[in-house]
């Protein structure tokens, strides 16, 4: 299937979600959809993460190409952690990464 | 809205560059912009296709990040009653979480100013009636249409820049350290937690699924373990959630 139309379809089912309260009074929103709302985001940013890492960590040959990952893993953490904001995440990763790769 | 603008666009630009580097079309990349309008389901969708993901695997995936915006369509619902169709079906298609945010602080202020006025038996005037409803619309639709137009500019400028980045930087990390300091800060509340933890492991378990198909179920079985915990930390149902400054931007 063409990636144009995948995100055609993809695009009238996110807009399908916008509009559907608005255009009506009788849909209620369940109360376990209200619920785990909340967790949507993380655990799908979660599943994102772990799905692009986990590749680079365990193919990786040997321990100094799948340091560098972990350790720039660690610095986003941390860095994210400390400050409370969400950016520092790249901030401190990819050069971790970058001095790390070079040094191993 | 101009802070949520100056915030998000950097992360425009991530997405735009992944979108540039990946090995769908450029194009396809900064369509997603348009039609998905969501970073995170965007990142998703150029990440999935970009590994060959199955059309109902990239689909379900957007679907289920957005499900939140139904939350979101249902706290504005009330605020957008008596409003034209084409508003409402215009108003919606910019409904994101900045502009969620920046709208219902607006329309609530409203509400309260609109009560107290009647609490106080104060005569209506345009500040506190109809009128200030009107300037609330206006509020949120000028305001969303800025974001729009600057998330879309970011875009595009990323998709061009992303091309032309050398590989030795391995910017491919970005997009995954970028998702990582937004999980950190949601890490506080247990159920969160153990949506994370779930979701990232068992991501990491079905890595060799066929069609990413791991992806879903990994969000399902995290969302899952989340509900449960949550259930036993609070028995009742929360309220819905309006999501924090912090909270995942676009």
């Amino acid at each position: 299937m063409s990636p144009w139309f995948v995100i055609l379809v993809a695009g009238i089912g996110s807009y399908a979600m916008r509009i559907c309260m608005t255009l009506t009074d009788r849909l209620i929103v369940p109360p376990r959809l209200e619920a785990s709302a909340e967790m949507v985001a993380p655990a799908a940013f979660a599943a994102l993460a772990s799905a692009s890492l986990t590749p680079l960590v365990f193919s990786a040959t040997g321990l100094s190409a799948a340091a560098p990952v972990v350790l720039a893993v660690a610095a986003a953490v941390a860095g994210t952690a400390g400050t409370g904001k969400p950016y520092v995440a790249m901030l401190a990763g990819m050069p971790t990464y970058w001095v790390a790769a070079a040094l191993m | 809205m101009l802070p949520w603008l100056v915030a998000v666009a950097p992360f425009g630009l991530v997405i735009g560059v992944t979108a540039g580097h990946s090995s769908i079309p450029s194009a396809v990349g900064w369509f997603t912009g348009p039609a998905i309008y969501g970073g995170s389901a965007q990142i998703a969708a150029i990440q999935l296709l970009d590994s060959g993901a199955a059309a109902a695997s990239v689909i379900a995936t957007v679907l289920v990040i957005n499900l939140r915006l139904v939350l979101y369509s249902a706290a504005l619902a009330r605020y957008w009653r008596g409003t034209p169709l084409w508003w409402r079906l215009l108003a919606g298609y910019l409904l994101i979480d900045p502009s969620f945010v920046v709208g219902i602080r607006r329309y609530e202020h409203h509400r309260w100013a609109y009560a107290a006025a009647r609490q106080g038996d104060q005569r209506l005037t345009p500040d506190v009636g109809l009128g200030d409803l009107r300037s609330s619309h206006a509020f949120y639709f000028g305001g969303a249409v800025v974001l729009w137009v600057g998330w879309l500019i970011a875009l595009g400028v990323g998709t061009v820049v992303g091309a032309r980045v050398p590989e030795g930087l391995h910017l491919e990390l970005l997009v995954p350290l970028y998702l990582v300091g937004q999980v950190v800060p949601d890490l506080r509340q247990r159920a969160t937690r153990r949506a994370v933890v779930v979701s990232s492991v068992v991501v990491g378990a079905c890595i060799a699924a066929p069609l990413n198909l791991g992806i879903v179920v990994g969000i399902t079985a995290g969302l899952a373990a989340g509900y449960l915990t949550s259930l036993k930390d609070r028995p009742g149902p929360t309220a819905t959630p309006a999501p924090s400054a912090q909270e995942h931007q676009l």
